[in-house]
């Protein structure tokens, strides 16, 4: 027994179709990790090295910042919400002419 | 000649600017807000210093999606002027209307005195009043004004005499020492001192008076 909006299933239970689905996508969470180009020069992580020196660790290098970005996205699969993230990433979150970005994808 | 004046949240120098133009160099001005999208009746347009949007995410990153953005990079492409004053410059770069991109300045200071700088290039609407190599005074007040730009793109600034202003003292770690400079079409300009700050005696110097004159020049000539 089926209408045009409804349809049954065998224990009877009304199951709606899609039309009036709430949207049956999947949490993920992207985790954007933005750092300067190792080009560029980078006065805080040099600020922060020396401040490690200075409390006694020594044989430190590399020491970069960078901005951690993390967005709840709602979509079918992973491969997509990763996609959304990269375009969101090019647009707006990182600016190519300095920074690197990498991206996590985890189902949440 | 009609100026705007636009206003982010978060502009701070948008009434110093209004008030040169209107009150010092005595021409119509009006505020835009950064909502509004007609830019038809201007001749120039100036995107003031201040914190847009907080500086959030990087200095006029955010700005640079306003609603006015797509009509002011339309208004430039179409040789209208645009002039960009600190974070306005960070706007222009991010906006991709002028090229390089903004660090943080080297010693990791908000830097706010008055610097000298030397006229590169008085080759441009915005500098043609000064005189070529002639150092002004005029005062710089930021934290991203180190000017980064990769040395392919350094090359093609020099190559195409783009530079317009350069510290004597670079105070920010900016590449080339460069504190202002021009699109290929010399009708953008972006610089981080404050000419605005810098145009009346009483404030201690005017040298940044020009700016706006040769503005003015430039417009009448071009009528």
């Amino acid at each position: 027994m089926s209408n045009s909006f409804f349809s049954f299933s065998e224990k009877g239970r009304v199951e709606s179709r899609p039309f009036f689905c709430y949207y049956s996508g999947e949490m993920f969470e992207a985790q954007i990790k933005i750092t300067l180009k190792k080009t560029v020069a980078d006065p805080q992580g040099l600020t922060v090295k020396h401040a490690l020196e200075a409390l006694g660790f020594d044989k430190i290098s590399g020491v970069r910042m960078g901005k951690f970005i993390t967005i709840r996205i709602e979509e079918k699969e992973e491969e997509k919400a990763k996609e959304k993230a990269k375009q969101m990433s090019d647009k707006l979150l990182a600016n190519p002419i300095i920074e690197d970005y990498s991206i996590e994808v985890v189902k949440i | 000649m009609k100026f705007g004046v636009v206003v982010f949240p978060g502009s701070n120098c948008d009434h110093d600017c209004f008030h040169v133009v209107k009150e010092v160099i005595r021409q119509p001005v009006e505020y835009i807000w950064h909502k509004n999208t007609k830019l038809d009746h201007f001749d120039c347009i100036i995107i003031p210093g201040g914190f847009s949007y907080g500086d959030y995410l990087r200095c006029g990153a955010i700005a640079r999606f306003s609603p006015i953005m797509d009509s002011v990079i339309k208004f430039a492409n179409d040789g209208g002027l645009v002039i960009g004053i600190c974070n306005g410059f960070q706007v222009l770069l991010e906006a991709g209307l002028l090229p390089g991109a903004m660090l943080r300045n080297k010693n990791l200071h908000f830097i706010c005195k008055y610097v000298d700088l030397k006229v590169d290039s008085t080759d441009s609407p915005f500098s043609s009043l000064y005189k070529k190599g002639q150092t002004v005074r005029i005062p710089i007040a930021h934290n991203e004004g180190n000017y980064y730009i990769d040395e392919k793109g350094l090359a093609e600034l020099k190559k195409n005499d783009q530079i317009i202003f350069r510290y004597v003292d670079n105070p920010n770690g900016a590449v080339g020492d460069i504190a202002g400079i021009v699109n290929k079409k010399r009708n953008v300009l972006g610089m981080m001192p404050h000419p605005e700050r810098s145009s009346e005696i009483e404030l201690g110097s005017e040298d940044g008076l020009l700016v706006f004159e040769s503005i003015l020049r430039w417009l009448e000539g071009r009528k």
